[in-house]
């Protein structure tokens, strides 16, 4: 088909025609390459400054300087979650130890990482919530499970309902703190 | 023996046409003059600067467009949010977009005065030309509604909440949803309206879908870059007000066809084709009641719009032009461009797409909350779009002074060339202030009041928009002294005139702005370093001016005239 041709009703229609069956074939090929698209949805975390460490530290043993948290700016309270997220080793007392100094924060931040993390990094933020053992953690833990059965998660749903039934269990057998009152 | 002359047997179509009462040669043939003049619409003509002779027509760049905007909006979604959110930011897309195309090309798709010119002394019955209208106008929603809606209907489907359900459930929505606006508009604007949008309501939606590529574009790699992972949380806890909208009911229907969407809401989709189905035959009505007003004999559909009438000679401009002008000729010239940038759709559409990216960049600062205040925040993410906004004002504007050198009417000219201009260097002056205080100081101080309104601090917005206007003036210096050869409006437009030669001098001006920018980002910090910057942005502009008055006077000025 010549330029000609191309001028033509028939051309122009082709044409667009054309412009149609390659974007059919581009969708196609994006539709069949989610984990592509996937690699790129995953959180980054800001290394622990030297200045912080004695606080992280002493969120991992349950003793922190709630004084010195206090004179925390937003962002810096945020890098000790970003710490415990990062880290290979769990601490098993930090998550608690945080959510008790700052509760909607730390709860919004793990909710977020179910939310905007990699897989891994969703199951690490169940772990934070679960060793929080906060009765506030419940709501955000089931809606994070209605959200994650929709979307066909299996390992994370099925990460949430044990972490859902052993809150619930603890919460019944003993009575968990709840720490929204908590003050920043 | 002489053979008997039959005519053939009708075709199917035919017989459901004349079973229509629609004559099927002249519906054919006037389908067919529609169908071509799809393919040479004026207002996407302008938008789209193509021209007759081209072999991609406008229709072709605006279907391009929609699937450019379609897939760079799925593309930054996929593997994000949900199928529902999905669903709905596409329809909400499809939707807008469909709407704003309609009172684009009210003229070309639905009812055009001219057609009386031309179709009204042919033996052409009106149920034969509503019909071969019709037809073409939902040939034209069925083809934006497949460009717009191509990638989210085949992409939904890789989604991890989707089957190949998603695929006739969303494009049934798509049809669904779109149908209903286009007939809700036709209803609203043949009932109330008059029977079609103003020119000046179709111009600025004219650029909607190119600002919406901007937006998707920028926000695209906001998103990318975001560490707050906005988008993600915004789709998660998505505000109890959105499931109100028509895109919200329909996304819902497709989300509820997936495996784990707990039952297929088909009562939406039925409510959907319902909507339709009593919306359409009113449609039908009212466009063919306005068919017939175009009939002679009938009182015509709309009145052709007229010119004001220009004001008595020695008594141009208004206060606001009293106040900013010194001189006759500066006077004049601020008259002469500022008038031509009101009445001259092609100057405007030549020049309003380089301030789309200060809007589309200040929308998205607003609305992803990266607006913060410089002079508070050091967070780079949030603080570097409210300075870049400030210094991207430069960039407009070499591109609208070098579009004030052409125009259609050029050979017009020599009343400029032989009119009794002493002092060139202020008619010179009249230009830059008709491009600075028309077009970019309202753009400044909508800067000012979004920058107040989202800081709570008054004195932080006025200096951090005070710098923006001198950036604003120094620019308008520099590309007068760049540009400013000869009175405007003075040369033909040609292909490539309009950016070829000016892209090296509009990318230098950017650059040296975006520069500034660096400085301004890291002088904002003490109170010191940010009053020797403007101190020092003062002076530039100052050195700016008095390099252009003698730019011009030895390029423009009166000797050089006679050469």
């Amino acid at each position: 088909m010549n330029k000609q041709d191309l001028r033509t009703l028939k051309g122009q229609l082709f044409l667009i025609g054309a412009m149609f069956a390659g974007s059919l074939a581009l969708a196609a090929f994006i539709a069949a390459e989610r984990g592509f698209f996937e690699k790129f949805v995953e959180e980054k975390y800001t290394a622990l400054p030297a200045s912080l460490k004695p606080l992280a530290d002493a969120a991992a043993e349950n003793r922190i300087d709630k004084e010195a948290f206090a004179r925390l700016s937003r962002e810096e309270r945020l890098i000790l979650y970003d710490d415990w997220m990062a880290r290979a080793e769990t601490l098993e007392r930090t998550p608690a130890s945080l959510v008790q100094a700052d509760a909607a924060l730390y709860l919004a931040r793990a909710e977020r990482s179910i939310v905007a993390g990699r897989a891994e990094q969703k199951m690490r933020a169940v772990k934070f919530l679960e060793l929080a053992g906060s009765r506030d953690a419940l709501p955000i833990l089931r809606k994070a499970r209605a959200w994650s059965v929709r979307r066909g998660e299996t390992n994370l749903t099925a990460k949430i309902d044990e972490t859902l039934r052993l809150l619930e269990r603890t919460s019944s057998e003993v009575q968990l703190p709840s720490t929204s009152s908590t003050e920043e | 023996m002489s053979a008997s002359v039959q005519a053939p047997d009708p075709t199917m179509t035919e017989r459901a046409l004349r079973s229509l009462g629609i004559r099927a040669r002249p519906f054919r043939a006037l389908l067919k003059a529609y169908v071509l003049m799809d393919f040479r619409s004026q207002q996407f003509g302008r938008v789209t600067v193509s021209k007759p002779h081209d072999l991609l027509t406008p229709l072709f760049w605006v279907t391009g467009q929609c699937l450019l905007l379609s897939v760079i909006t799925c593309a930054v979604l996929f593997a994000r949010v949900d199928a529902y959110f999905f669903a709905l930011v596409n329809l909400g897309v499809s939707m807008l977009v469909t709407a704003t195309s309609l009172i684009v090309e009210f003229n070309e798709v639905v009812l055009d005065a001219e057609d009386l010119n031309v179709v009204g002394h042919q033996p052409v019955p009106l149920r034969t030309y509503s019909a071969a209208r019709t037809t073409n106008l939902l040939g034209y929603v069925l083809l934006m509604t497949a460009a717009l809606n191509l990638f989210p209907a085949i992409i939904g489907m890789g989604l991890r909440d989707a089957g190949w359900t998603y695929l006739p459930a969303y494009a049934a929505a798509a049809l669904v949803g779109n149908l209903f606006v286009v007939g809700v508009l036709l209803l609203l604007y043949t009932t109330f309206a008059g029977g079609r949008p103003g020119d000046a309501v179709r111009e600025v939606l004219a650029w909607t879908q190119t600002i919406l590529i901007m937006i998707a574009f920028y926000g695209g790699q906001a998103v990318l870059r975001d560490s707050q992972d906005r988008l993600e949380v915004a789709a998660y806890n998505l505000p109890g007000w959105a499931a109100y909208l028509p895109p919200a009911w329909l996304a819902s229907f497709v989300d509820s066809t997936s495996l784990t969407g707990g039952g297929t809401k088909w009562w939406i989709l039925g409510a959907g084709l319902l909507a339709n189905a009593v919306l359409w035959p009113l449609v039908l009505r009212r466009v063919s009641v306005a068919y017939a007003r175009m009939q002679p004999g009938g009182t015509a559909a709309w009145q052709r719009a007229t010119l004001p009438a220009l004001k008595e000679p020695g008594r141009l401009g208004g206060v606001w032009t009293r106040l900013l002008t010194r001189r006759p000729e500066e006077r004049a010239s601020f008259w002469l461009c500022s008038t031509m940038l009101r009445r001259d759709a092609d100057l405007r559409m030549r020049s309003w797409p380089a301030l789309g990216t200060v809007l589309a960049l200040l929308l998205l600062g607003l609305f992803t909350g990266q607006l913060s205040d410089p002079f508070v925040s050091r967070s780079p993410t949030t603080t570097v779009l409210p300075v870049a906004c400030l210094y991207l004002l430069a960039y407009p504007l070499p591109a609208i002074m070098h579009n004030l050198n052409f125009s259609r009417d050029h050979a017009a000219s020599w009343l400029l060339w032989s009119a009794p201009v002493s002092d060139r260097v202020a008619f010179a002056e009249g230009m830059r202030k008709a491009v600075t205080y028309r077009i970019l100081l309202p753009l400044v101080v909508l800067m000012l009041i979004v920058f107040a309104v989202v800081w709570r601090d008054i004195p932080h917005a006025l200096a951090h928009a005070t710098v923006g206007w001198l950036v604003v003036v120094g620019a308008g210096h520099a590309t007068q002294a760049g540009i400013t050869r000869s009175f405007p409006f003075s040369s033909r437009v040609a292909r490539g005139s309009i950016v070829g030669s000016l892209a090296p001098f509009a990318g230098a001006v950017s650059a040296t702005a975006m520069a500034l920018a660096v400085v301004h980002y890291f002088a904002v910090r003490s109170t010191l370093s940010f009053a020797v910057y403007v101190t020092a942005v003062v002076a530039l502009g100052v050195a700016l001016r008095l390099f252009s008055r003698r730019v011009i006077r030895q390029k423009f000025g009166l000797a050089a005239s006679y050469e």
